[in-house]
């Protein structure tokens, strides 16, 4: 078990190299001119580039790479070129709400996705298994923002129940992480499904039944134990859509996480804080898919070995 | 199995609703005010910044020499009395009262720290380019004095920057260690920003020694909503007091007595700006495709369709404001036929192909399409090219285009945007003699406002019979808040006068 964790932690390695050269080419190939940004539209060509000399743009690419690495194992990301805000721990500072956000959203596609997954295995081609197949289509194929605006206008401007932006109590978190979560639901109905109906087949659920069983007790205890793995995995993968998703997600809740903070942060052309937030992204999902490696070790003897 | 499940997710969402903090109906007198803005402020060194949502903030913490009023007069804020000993010397006398919210005293050296860090090239103040004076110097601890080369009567509405300190604020615009001060603002004015959680809110709190005497309200928390509707369920569900309503929704608030609504003319300008000096071609150079560009499209029916609220105009003197004379303008009236005709005598019978740059804003994607169909209908190909704002701005800066679409802001004098258009200099790069004499001279008149406006009205005249731009429309701007809150809001003054609004018993 040892081996296979150093194992996997150092499989990392490589990739997280490999983020930080992305990360950094990315941002340097698109277009758009953070010195003008910066500059104003009245500004003349000489205050442009004394603005792009002093914000270091006017180095070559790889020396900006090579300063910001340095930087980057001191801990220090820089500073905003928008506001001079130290970059990481104003990044930082927002990553708890989307951590919360996120969580919540996983909460709510686990509460709704199983139990209509494991229903419609059971009830297969009634139906019942047909309504929670199409509805697992419809959640799949709304487009979040959709879903968000609708939740506004249903429970904030008719019924003036839940508020609209912002964010500090439970209450606040009810439409955003619902409106996340949501079209993951039908994903996770689909995935339980078909892993359960894969798992119905399997011998040693004959054997429960042959005990003597109850079907509740076999399809709770020994088959849900077993087909849910598959869905802890794609819980891991879709830590990386749900931090995506939390850009429009926080944007139309104004809720002050990092993902609205990044994208204004886009639109501003301030690199070093979508540097910085690339790089906590990319590292929170690295991070997250060793974790989720490791526990189906745990959970499946069988892996360690490979 | 799936009963347990359906009661679990039951009690989790009870527990969800038990968690919420109890909100205790307020029986007292309001002190507090939450506005919604629409984007954060990019920075609040005042040095720094021209974004309209940075002033929004800075009115409440800094104060300046001078500002403009409703009526776009001057009145004096950190100045006490004004001497002008001929005409081109300006000198302030300070109120000697004011202090820095750190409780260091405010002093000439603040004011000359300002203005130099303004003036001077290398610092980068996107302000330099619309604020005229030659020399800044301080007589003695409460008077300063300024100079300009020529006489200039746009100097003294230059004089509105927002002051900032010496002791604190950086000398360069980017040093080694960026400093706090661009997000740690110190000012004199009636609130201190206490908290400013980026893209969330700001917090602005009483400030007690206020030279004016302490404000009304105690706090003032200024939020960051970016999308409409959410912003505008917010307002209507008194989440938040004070917000830009969406512009179709601004009829529906007005019928509601929660609200009071104030739509203000703006001192804005969008135009179709042309290139008069595009590199390898003569096409604009012709004043008669240039004056087809005017004649080819209704600016009416447009203006109306995407900017119900906008006012169409015909020169870049903002409506309404004194140095505006319809009587002088040419209007050119909708009329493809004639602009077919201009175009066969300038040579383009068989069709023109122009292209225009813009910003990929929604109601601009919208504009394009609608112009290039009454383009077309003329004869004239438009090929137009959307992209992300400051890709527009940089392309348009470096005079990479034949047509652009982009606003001008902040018309305080007439000079601000006449200046933009003499010897070639500005970004349509327009040259005309007759034009650049009549705006130079008018400019230094300093106490003669209508002979300024007579050479003003010659000036507009010229343009216009010159078809030096297809001008569009001035903006309008709608603010919305609880009909409870006593405010008197104009776009001008904004919220300079906030410390005197209040809550109505």
């Amino acid at each position: 078990m040892h081996i296979y964790i150093i194992k996997r932690v150092l499989q990392t390695i490589p990739v997280i190299i490999f983020v930080t050269i992305i990360t950094f080419m990315l941002i340097h190939i698109a277009p758009g001119d953070p010195a003008l940004m910066r500059a104003g539209q009245d500004a003349s060509q000489e205050q442009i580039e004394t603005i792009r000399e002093s914000m270091g743009l006017n180095l070559p690419v790889h020396q900006q790479y090579y300063q910001w690495m340095e930087g980057l194992f001191r801990g220090d990301l820089g500073f905003s070129l928008q506001d001079g805000r130290p970059v990481f721990p104003t990044l930082i500072r927002r990553m708890p709400a989307t951590l919360l956000l996120v969580f919540f959203s996983f909460l709510v596609s686990i509460i709704i996705g199983v139990p209509i997954g494991v229903l419609s295995a059971v009830k297969r081609n009634s139906v019942v298994d047909s309504i929670s197949r199409i509805l697992a289509l419809l959640g799949l194929s709304m487009p979040n923002f959709w879903m968000a605006l609708m939740l506004i206008l249903v429970f904030s401007f008719h019924f003036q129940l839940l508020p609209a932006s912002g964010s500090g109590s439970l209450l606040h978190l009810i439409m955003p992480s619902i409106a996340l979560g949501l079209p993951s639901a039908g994903l996770i109905t689909r995935l339980t499904r078909s892993s359960i109906l894969e798992v119905l087949n399997e011998d040693y659920i004959r054997t429960a039944y042959s005990k003597g069983l109850k079907k509740q007790i076999v399809i709770y205890k020994h088959a849900l134990k077993n087909a849910l793995l598959p869905v802890v995995t794609i819980i891991g993968l879709q830590i990386g859509y749900r931090l995506g998703g939390s850009v429009v997600i926080e944007s139309v809740f104004a809720y002050p996480g990092i993902g609205r903070f990044a994208y204004r942060r886009m639109l501003a052309r301030d690199y070093p804080m979508i540097m910085g937030n690339l790089l906590i992204f990319s590292f929170t999902f690295i991070f997250i898919n060793l974790l989720t490696d490791i526990l189906y070790g745990f959970l499946n003897p069988r892996i360690r070995f490979d | 199995m799936s009963k347990k499940l359906l009661v679990l997710m039951m009690a989790s969402f009870l527990l969800l609703g038990l968690l919420v903090p109890v909100t205790v109906m307020a029986e007292e007198t309001r002190d507090d005010l939450i506005i919604a803005g629409t984007q954060d402020p990019d920075n609040l060194d005042p040095r720094l910044t021209t974004s309209e949502y940075s002033r929004e903030v800075m009115e409440l913490v800094y104060n300046s020499l001078v500002y403009l009023n409703e009526d776009l007069e001057i009145e004096y804020d950190l100045a006490e009395d004004l001497e002008t000993p001929d005409d081109t010397t300006y000198i302030f006398h300070l109120r000697d009262d004011v202090t820095w919210h750190d409780g260091e005293p405010f002093t000439a050296e603040d004011v000359v720290f300002t203005y130099e860090a303004i003036a001077d090239e290398e610092f980068g103040s996107p302000h330099r380019d619309r604020t005229w004076f030659d020399t800044v110097e301080a007589l003695d601890d409460y008077t300063v004095k300024f100079t300009t080369e020529e006489p200039n009567a746009a100097t003294l509405t230059g004089l509105r920057r927002f002051i900032a300190p010496a002791h604190l604020a950086p000398e360069e615009s980017y040093e080694e260690e960026p400093g706090t001060f661009a997000y740690e603002p110190v000012g004199t004015g009636p609130y201190t920003l206490e908290e400013w959680v980026p893209d969330d809110y700001i917090r602005l709190e009483r400030n007690e020694d206020y030279f004016e005497g302490p404000a009304n309200l105690e706090t003032i928390i200024r939020r960051v909503i970016p999308e409409d509707e959410t912003r505008y369920t917010e307002l209507l569900a008194g989440e938040v007091d004070m917000a830009e309503p969406p512009e179709r929704e601004i009829d529906a608030l007005d019928q509601n007595d929660d609200f009071t609504v104030e739509s203000s003319e703006t001192l804005n300008y969008f135009p179709v700006a042309i290139n008069h000096d595009y590199d390898g071609h003569d096409k604009l150079d012709d004043v008669r495709v240039r004056q087809a560009l005017n004649y080819a499209i209704d600016k009416e029916t447009i203006v109306n369709h995407i900017w119900p609220t906008a006012t169409v105009m015909h020169s870049p003197i903002v409506p309404d404001t004194w140095a505006h004379d319809p009587e002088a303008i040419y209007q050119y009236e909708y009329n493809p036929e004639k602009a077919e005709e201009l175009l066969a005598e300038a040579g383009y019978e068989d069709g023109i192909t122009l292209s225009l740059v813009m910003s990929d804003a929604t109601d601009n994607v919208e504009f394009g399409e609608i112009i290039r169909h009454y383009y077309e209908e003329a004869g004239i190909n438009l090929e137009v090219n959307t992209m992300e704002f400051s890709s527009a701005l940089s392309q348009i800066l470096d005079g990479d285009f034949q047509l652009y679409f982009m606003g001008s802001t902040g018309m305080y004098d007439p000079h601000d945007f006449m200046n933009r258009f003499t010897h070639g200099e500005g970004t349509t790069a327009y040259d005309n003699e007759e034009f650049n004499e009549l705006v130079d001279e008018a400019v230094t008149i300093v106490d003669d406002q209508d002979k300024r406006a007579e050479l003003y009205s010659e000036a507009q005249k010229i343009m216009t019979e010159d078809a030096y731009n297809v001008p569009l429309y001035n903006s309008q701007v709608t603010m919305a808040w609880n009909a409870d809150f006593d405010f008197n809001y104009n776009y001008i003054e904004r919220y300079r006068n906030l410390p005197e609004a209040s809550w109505s018993e």
